[in-house]
């Protein structure tokens, strides 16, 4: 039982009290400013909490932005004060009867705001009336509210006959009443569409969605998504009535229509149809930049299942000076994936382009996709390489080490395809500090080790510093300089061999290095065509 | 992305919504769903800061631990962004999010930070109309106009609620003018970039068809474009050849069933100003005009810059304030400048050299050169080139490049009045850009 | 010249007055407030909380709170009692079995240190009904006559046919009125 000390001695001085004093006032001026400045200061995340039964007491008021902020209020403070939120009902209940439609929506929507399990039984009188009101904005607000109701209590929203009540207004005279309708059927079946629609009832839904605001449109059409067509004509019906939603102005609409189209497509393919997809989401990529992400990602999934229809389109993806990093590497991503035969020399000479932007993470990436079409597009690999030779060709630092470990992929996929590539290559070497660039260097010195001149100097000066190269770098010239050795055999070779099997099994901290050192040692000394076997052996190749 | 954008899903758009200031602080907040946990929020909002600290812009970041997300979307000195399940519709949220900031922008001349503070009642109520349980509800800000302000009294007239509510919702009954008059703006805007190698790499051409309505009582209007537009895509198939519309978008006023089926467009305006369709071109004629610019370095420090400007529209038409930056060395000084036609400023805190030129006709040529002088360091040095092109903008009244036009207007209200239109068209260029040449 | 008049008047009129309408559930508070209010019967549901209305009677202009009498919110009648000039208690009089409780109710209120100075009014409701207990029985039962040190007054009434009403609210202007003086 609640004791007066509770809600009035206040110990606390300052606005509080003050605001606590000023909500008595019969003055209406003094009213409004005191309620609008607890709003401000619940804004901003002071606590008023204390002042519920305050606030609350003010309900009753014929200024309706008055009852608005109080109401407002009330949502935010309900479930902290379940007790005194009571007292607020007899308003809401009056409220919900005013002759003003305004009023009794408002009272509908806030009453199911407020998740205090004592007073929902309370909502469903109100509610009652308001799913049959003569003002359709009541109706609209009662169809979402029927929804929050079932979030706090499904029993009861079923007990009361509210889900048919639901069933009935979606197919209202009153496209927003329609909406919402649906959005909340949608809500409390969690998403199995299949309850919402069924062959009865969906000519009246596809007649509703002409009709609808844009946003119930979004809803009817993912509903239809989902729903599975019973046979040939019906799916007929369903494309037809969706297919004009491709004009829509609002990207939401014409997206919804296009997941509808996609999903009948898996059922029944229809290149016409497939087509009819693209232009939109072409259009798309000149909005905003948070929806040209969402679009790619989207047309990334569509490639997915459909991988050929964005081919010809390749000239969309191309990245804007000033997108933003995540829309281009979202774009770079994709023109990877588009890359056929036909438009593979454009896509190089931009991703050429790109390789020499200002934005070095951006760059890479370019690069990298140079890489990806060479391996995607096996015909055109020789441009891919070559491109990745102009770039070398530029000595930028990042963009040199880059391309040295694209090529080092591409190599081991096509071997000993590119060999005149090589020795341009090791000119190249100045400017190598990036560990995986010198890795891959010092693995493609071991794969061409008989066609380039001075690989043993090469490998020289590698081994000389190797006490200063990372782990990775040291293991990789270790497998070279030995491959070095198993195909070149000389004096010089076995020297350098000695020196670094020396080096990694006395002088190296690092337990992978000595073990390796150790095999090849044990290997050499045996059998150098088991060594040669082993050591040569081909790796998975990159995907 | 986590889940696919292309399976259906049927969650609501937002659950709660934040507007943040650049220091990452809440400014206000307004949870519909009551399904995110303090908790959740902040370790959001701190993923947020994280990312954005790090240069990492993607606009939605994830709660490690709860199947919540948050998007959002930058404006001005502000971030708006909205908590939903993480699978949800993310294009209906973002064009959820970009049309509130049109409606909060539309209210306050300045949607910054201090705005919030300044209107934040009527912010609340706007998020009331906008959005129930999280499913927007309204969000065409001349409705919400008509609506909103109204509330700020006593509210007297229930009916005006049925604007919310209709299917003609853009558009109350019992408007009256002396004159009856539509005003159509075709406004073109055209991109284009070219790279080192004169290619054209990126070519884009869109169009908005802008209506200005002054029509008394609720008009049906028929619009007609010429035989182009009507190959769009949607209504016969679409016939790639020059100046086709590759894709067009309608005003929801625009009965889409009647213009697949017969190629008209048929609506009911709204009253005043609105878009009535965009279009795009993939293939738009040719380009209006070319510039082909290039630097070479003579002796230790002096570059010159050499820009021929070429216009390729058509004789009779003229371009108007063309303005051409051309991007310079930033440490360059003292040029020396000779063009035919127009004036040349030299901008060196922006490192650029804008040249104006008021009118100019279509087939001409134009030259720029100037010289800049380098601090000399005694050694040939290799410069980097740079990867800001030669920007150009520029208008062409009069005309469409795609060659688009209004074939005719008609107006049918029950009153039976004749009403008057007005067309105009004109050309803007929205991104023109060319590399120096190689 | 307005400025005068307006001062003359607040010293002779337009007092107002803070006043609680307390009773059980289903005595006719709400209604009775109504009544004075809009002068007509209004369809009531039982009251989950407070109905809060301005009645001006004899240039004394009543803020009236009607608070909701089940059990489990009278006890937040005392989140009301601050700043409170006068104290209507109303009573079903054709209730029998709960008078007792009534009573005790009635009690409690004016063991209150915060109501100690308010002025209290009675009524005596549903006078319709056959088998209605007179006013003289509910003094009686509610031990009226034993209250010292206050102001305080009992009237028959029947909310639905209007009568005893605006008699008990003459008698609260008036002594409300000479209260202030």
């Amino acid at each position: 039982m609640p004791r007066d000390s509770k809600y009035f001695s206040s110990s606390k001085k300052g606005e509080v009290a003050e605001w606590r004093q000023d909500l008595k006032t019969s003055d209406k001026v003094l009213l409004k400013t005191t309620v609008k400045r607890i709003i401000a200061a619940m804004t901003v995340g002071k606590d008023v909490c204390p002042l519920f039964l305050d606030v609350i007491n003010c309900m009753q008021t014929e200024d309706i932005e008055l009852k608005k902020l109080i109401y407002l209020y009330a949502i935010n403070y309900a479930r902290s004060n379940p007790d005194i939120a009571i007292l607020a009902v007899n308003t809401f209940v009056k409220d919900s009867q005013d002759p003003n439609p305004f009023i009794r929506a408002l009272a509908v929507r806030t009453m199911g705001c407020i998740r205090v399990d004592k007073i929902v039984e309370y909502l469903c009188d109100p509610l009652n009336l308001a799913l049959r009101d003569p003002d359709p904005y009541v109706r609209k607000t009662a169809a979402i509210c029927v929804a929050k109701l079932h979030s706090i209590n499904s029993e009861l929203v079923v007990d009361r006959g509210f889900l048919q009540q639901l069933k009935y207004l979606s197919v209202d005279e009153n496209p927003m009443v329609v909406a919402n309708s649906i959005s909340a059927l949608v809500e409390i079946q969690n998403g199995e569409s299949s309850e919402i629609i069924d062959s009865q009832c969906l000519s009246a839904v596809i007649a509703s969605l002409d009709v609808c605001t844009e946003w119930g449109q979004v809803a009817i059409l993912n509903c239809l998504a989902a729903y599975k067509c019973v046979d040939g004509s019906e799916a007929k019906k369903v494309i037809e009535c969706a297919l004009p939603k491709l004009q829509h102005a609002n990207y939401a609409v014409v997206l919804a229509c296009i997941r509808l189209i996609i999903n009948h497509l898996q059922v029944e393919r229809s290149d016409e149809l497939l087509k009819r997809i693209v232009p939109p989401m072409v259009t798309m990529l000149n909005a905003e930049a948070e929806i040209q992400y969402v679009a790619l990602s989207s047309i990334e999934d569509i490639m997915n299942q459909f991988p050929s229809i964005f081919h010809e389109t390749y000239k969309a993806f191309f990245c804007k000076y000033d997108d933003p990093a995540y829309v281009k590497y979202k774009k770079l991503d994709i023109l990877v994936k588009v890359t056929n035969e036909g438009n593979v020399a454009d896509i190089l000479v931009e991703l050429r382009e790109y390789s020499g932007e200002v934005d070095i993470e951006f760059s890479r990436k370019a690069i990298r996709s140079i890489g990806a079409c060479a391996l995607s597009v096996p015909a055109f690999s020789q441009t891919c390489v070559d491109a990745l030779l102009i770039i070398i060709d530029t000595r930028v630092n990042y963009a040199v080490q880059e391309s040295i470990v694209v090529l080092k992929d591409i190599f081991r996929c096509y071997p000993g395809k590119y060999e005149s590539v090589v020795t341009p290559l090791c000119r190249s070497l100045e400017c190598l500090d990036d560990p995986d660039a010198k890795s891959s260097l010092i693995y493609i010195l071991g794969e061409y080790a008989g066609r380039i001149d001075s690989t043993l100097d090469l490998l020289q000066t590698f081994v000389d510093t190797i006490q200063d190269e990372p782990t990775s770098v040291q293991l990789q010239l270790l497998t070279s300089t030995v491959k070095f050795f198993l195909k070149c055999p000389s004096q010089q070779a076995k020297t350098l061999v000695q020196k670094i099997l020396k080096f990694a099994t006395t002088d190296s901290e690092h337990p992978d290095l000595r073990d390796r050192a150790y095999v090849y040692w044990r290997l050499l000394s045996h059998d150098t065509d088991t060594a040669a076997n082993v050591v040569t052996a081909n790796i998975p190749l990159p995907s | 992305m986590e889940r696919t954008c292309v399976k259906g899903t049927t969650s609501p758009v937002c659950s709660s919504f934040h507007i943040l200031n650049s220091s990452y602080q809440l400014l206000l907040s307004r949870d519909w769903r009551g399904e995110i946990t303090c908790a959740c929020l902040r370790r959001l909002i701190q993923r947020l800061a994280y990312n954005l600290d790090n240069g990492v812009s993607v606009p939605i970041v994830f709660d490690p631990q709860s199947h919540v997300c948050m998007l959002f979307v930058t404006h001005n000195d502000i971030l708006i962004a909205c908590t939903a399940e993480t699978g949800t519709d993310y294009m209906a949220t973002f064009i959820f999010l970009h049309k509130l900031i049109d409606v909060f922008s539309a209210y306050f001349d300045c949607f910054i930070e201090e705005s919030i503070r300044d209107n934040f009642v009527i912010i609340y109520e706007l998020l009331d109309e906008v959005v129930d349980n999280g499913y927007p509800q309204l969000t065409d800000s001349a409705v919400l106009g008509e609506f909103i302000k109204v509330l700020a009294h006593r509210f007297e007239t229930p009916h005006l609620l049925s604007a919310a509510t209709t299917a003609t919702s853009w558009r109350k009954h019992g408007i009256f003018y002396k004159k009856n008059e539509v005003f159509l703006d075709v406004i073109e805007s055209c991109s284009l970039f070219v790279d080192a190698h004169g290619r054209e790499t990126r070519s884009l051409l869109t169009g908005t068809l802008t209506l200005r309505s002054q029509l008394s009582g609720m008009p049906k209007c028929h619009l007609s474009l010429n035989e182009r537009a009507i190959r769009a895509a949607g209504v016969h198939s679409a016939a790639i050849g020059t100046g086709t519309l590759e894709d067009v978008n309608f005003h929801p006023s625009v009965d889409l069933s009647a213009f697949r089926s017969r190629g008209l467009i048929c609506f009911t305006p709204p009253d005043g100003t609105f878009d009535l369709l965009t279009y795009r071109t993939l293939h738009p004629a040719k380009p209006l005009l070319d510039i082909h610019a290039s630097t070479t370095t003579t002796g230790l420090s002096t570059v010159e810059y050499t820009v021929n400007l070429s216009t390729l529209f058509k004789e009779q038409n003229m371009a108007s304030n063309v303005r051409i930056e051309i991007p310079v060395a930033a440490d360059a000084t003292s040029p020396e400048i000779q063009c035919s036609h127009g004036s040349v400023v030299y901008q060196p805190e922006d490192d650029v050299l804008t040249w104006t030129l008021k009118n100019v006709k279509g087939k001409r040529e134009f030259k720029l050169q100037a010289k800049l002088h380098l601090p000399s360091t005694g050694v040939k040095q290799t410069r980097r080139k740079t990867s800001v092109p030669v920007r150009v903008s520029f208008e062409v009244p009069y005309t469409t490049a795609s060659g688009l036009q209004v074939k005719y207007l008609k107006v049918i209200e029950k009153e039976g009045y004749t009403a008057l239109p007005w067309v105009r068209y004109i050309t803007r260029s929205d991104d023109y850009a060319f590399r120096f040449r190689e | 010249m307005g400025v005068f008049f307006s001062r003359l008047f607040s010293y002779f009129g337009d007092r107002e007055a803070r006043i609680l309408v307390l009773g059980l559930d289903n005595a006719g508070k709400t209604t009775i407030l109504y009544r004075l209010q809009v002068g007509t019967v209004v369809s009531t549901i039982p009251t989950i909380g407070f109905n809060v209305e301005t009645v001006t009677h004899k240039n004394v202009k009543f803020q009236v709170w009607d608070l909701g009498g089940q059990t489990s919110l009278r006890p937040y009648w005392r989140c009301y009692y601050p700043n409170t000039q006068a104290i209507i208690y109303v009573v079903d009089s054709s209730d029998v079995e709960r008078v007792g409780t009534s009573s005790e109710e009635f009690h409690a209120i004016l063991e209150e240190e915060e109501l100690k100075d308010a002025i209290l009014l009675v009524y005596a409701n549903k006078q319709d009904l056959p088998g209605a207990l007179t006013d003289a029985e509910i003094t009686e039962q509610l031990g009226l006559s034993s209250i010292k040190n206050r102001t305080w007054a009992i009237f028959k009434c029947s909310a639905l046919e209007g009568k005893g009403l605006f008699e008990g609210l003459d008698w609260l202007a008036d002594a409300c009125a000479a209260k202030r003086v």
